[in-house]
């Protein structure tokens, strides 16, 4: 009889246990894991614009020092449900890394990205806040250059079993105080997969 | 009792067992009960969360109580449920395995279609995507309407090709059918079609699937998110579909030349207004000639699905005295893809005929009680398939008013104040009215900027 139970016991633990798929880190590998935009996709992008841009040299402001930059607008025009800020955290990280340039956040398209530093100077008239410590008027800094992009996706069939998904990266550094697009970076990732479903 | 006969009743046994009552009852009844629950406008939920929990029919469940949640004004709901649906789509549609395709064919011939979950029509998706794209700008949320519109754009251009595949596979699966031959027969086809003709014929059918209005709205939602270049493109390839219609002409002109050196130095309220209610199907008993018995014809009802035509609301509304114009004809655009599925849809129906009447036959030999059984298991297995997502409305119209007023007056077709809206003359407005019935009115107002 102990036997049987035994036996029972370890025939239902293979059962519920056996064919469950453990979580695991995803392995860096050649071939892409959607028709979608991913985590390698993004650190690509990434990697080749700010390469490109610190290449370029119009980040090296003259006499030292650094450029103040502002978030522009990213307009995510693919079928992707994205965060744009995927791309662009990337390079902000970088960009701030370099030494050339600093992010504002009192500033961006769409509205400031911390509103903190507009909020805090509303405190001056409260008197229950020691006004020394309140942040004095004309300290804020205005950006040098604004951040922009777009990413656009294009999808056509490639044969009849396959369709061909092509996203572009394209970002754009904009002097503010000329309006003239100092540097401009482009990077295609391009994917084939089957073509039974959507890309998305 | 002979091998066969008992095989025979064993695999009525079956599928009776195996398909629940769906197969007999048909849809018809769970259909009717929404669009009360839909005309009430109570926004109960009740009725779709029960649907849901069935777990039968997810797809046109879901579809249906994101358009209600829209009736609604709950535009989280409706996209959450809308977004289930169209997962639902890629997982249990676009990648169903061979396998469970197989075991659906098998269905569809031994019972009928109803006992098969609903996979839903090219338009509905489309549809769907158009629906999210809205609800989204009424959440200001347009970096998620953009995506929606461009995955309805990205529908439309996958539709023609997709659609010849799809129904390339499942008529591959038909012509490898013993009875293919004796469905198709020529004066059986002619009974069926001969049905038909006054719903295939006469209408302006819209090539390759193309909903007109999905083109149309996707380009005005990019004209409102200051997008020229896209909305120009967009509003021409409406406009090239109907050419002579002067609400798409004026605003590709608006669209033209604001992506050129044009500034903008007006603002307008768009108002789209969603007209009546879509075509819907309903049972269709047609007579037609069987072939199946070399000595003689048999005469069968067949059961299929049929489109019919449901209520306008206004014929159009007014501002002033401007009328709102037709972007695009539901019914049309729905005719358009139920003609291109009817000959599988028919073809599939046939071959079930013809299998359960000769089982009727085997059993009629075998004595009274097999008589019976067959003839009881034909009539009530005999069922069309009528489910489709009947929120959508039979027609799609605009309107372009300049924004020199406030509040904008919208009138029926009679010159009756239909809504007094208070508009912000310093930007543009979209008013979204959604009317099913004379007296059913639904008002929804979209500006860049506000929720």
């Amino acid at each position: 009889m102990k036997t049987v139970l035994a036996s029972l016991l370890i025939v239902s633990t293979l059962i519920f246990t056996g064919c469950a798929t453990k979580p695991q880190y995803v392995q860096s590998a050649d071939k892409p894991i959607t028709m979608g935009l991913d985590r390698r996709d993004f650190e690509k992008a990434a990697k080749a614009a700010i390469k490109d841009l610190l290449e370029s040299g119009v980040m090296n402001k003259n006499g030292g020092g650094r450029y103040v930059v502002a978030m522009g607008r990213v307009v995510n025009d693919t079928t992707q449900r994205i965060d744009t800020a995927m791309l662009t955290k990337k390079i902000r990280i970088a960009l701030l890394k370099s030494g050339k340039a600093i992010m504002t956040t009192a500033v961006a398209a769409g509205g400031p990205e911390d509103e903190m530093t507009k909020e805090v100077r509303r405190l001056r008239a409260d008197d229950e806040f020691k006004q020394s410590t309140i942040a004095k008027k004309g300290t804020i800094y205005a950006p040098d250059m604004s951040l922009s992009g777009k990413i656009i996706q294009r999808t056509q069939k490639a044969n009849s079993k396959n369709q061909l998904v092509e996203y572009y990266i394209q970002l754009t550094m904009t002097q503010l105080e000329t309006g003239l697009a100092i540097w401009e970076g482009e990077t295609t990732i391009g994917k084939v997969g089957s073509n039974d479903s959507v890309t998305w | 009792m002979d091998l066969r006969l008992s095989k025979i009743y064993f695999l009525l046994l079956i599928s009776v067992f195996f398909t629940g009552c769906v197969g007999v009852t048909g849809h018809g009844d769970s259909l009717r009960t929404f669009e009360k629950v839909l005309k009430n406008s109570t926004c109960n939920y009740t009725f779709i969360d029960n649907k849901i929990k069935d777990k039968e029919d997810l797809i046109l469940w879901y579809s249906q109580g994101g358009a209600q949640a829209r009736n609604c004004f709950d535009y989280e709901k409706s996209n959450s449920l809308f977004d289930k649906a169209e997962n639902l789509y890629k997982s249990d549609v676009d990648l169903k395995s061979n396998v469970d395709r197989t075991k659906n064919s098998l269905g569809s011939i031994l019972i009928n279609n109803n006992v098969n979950d609903y996979e839903g029509n090219i338009y509905e998706k489309v549809m769907l995507n158009t629906y999210k794209g809205l609800n989204f700008m009424e959440l200001d949320d347009f970096a998620n309407a953009r995506v929606e519109f461009n995955r309805a754009l990205d529908r439309q251009r996958r539709a023609k090709e997709y659609f010849e595949r799809e129904i390339n596979k499942v008529q591959e699966r038909s012509i490898k059918d013993k009875n293919y031959n004796k469905a198709q027969n020529r004066y059986t086809q002619k009974a069926i079609y001969d049905n038909y003709e006054d719903l295939f014929s006469g209408y302006q059918a819209y090539p390759d699937f193309v909903n007109p209005y999905a083109t149309y709205m996707s380009g005005i939602f990019f004209l409102l998110d200051g997008d020229y270049v896209k909305a120009r493109d967009l509003l021409k390839e409406s406009l090239s579909m109907q050419p002579k219609n002067q609400q798409i002409q004026a605003d590709f002109e608006l669209a033209d030349s604001l992506s050129g050196y044009g500034k903008k130095e007006k603002n307008y309220a768009w108002i789209i207004y969603e007209n009546g209610q879509s075509m819907a199907k309903r049972e269709e008993r047609v007579n037609i000639p069987l072939f199946i018995f070399t000595n003689r014809v048999y005469y069968a009802g067949l059961a299929l699905p049929k489109l019919y035509e449901r209520a306008s609301s206004y014929q159009y509304i007014q501002i002033g005295n401007q009328k709102s114009k037709m972007i695009a004809n539901m019914d049309n655009v729905i005719k358009t893809e139920f003609k291109k599925r009817f000959s599988q849809i028919a073809l599939e129906a046939t071959l079930n005929l013809i299998v359960k009447t000769y089982t009727q036959y085997e059993l009629n030999r075998s004595g009274a009680l097999g008589g019976v059984v067959g003839m009881l298991y034909q009539a009530m297995t005999n069922r069309a398939d009528i489910r489709s997502w009947t929120a959508l409305p039979k027609n799609f119209q605009s309107l372009r008013v300049e924004l020199n007023q406030n509040p904008v007056i919208i009138k029926d077709d009679r010159g009756k104040i239909l809504s007094t809206i208070q508009v912000d003359n310093s930007t543009d407005v979209l008013i979204y009215i959604k009317s099913s019935l004379k007296g059913d009115i639904r008002v929804h107002k979209i500006i860049k900027g506000k929720k």
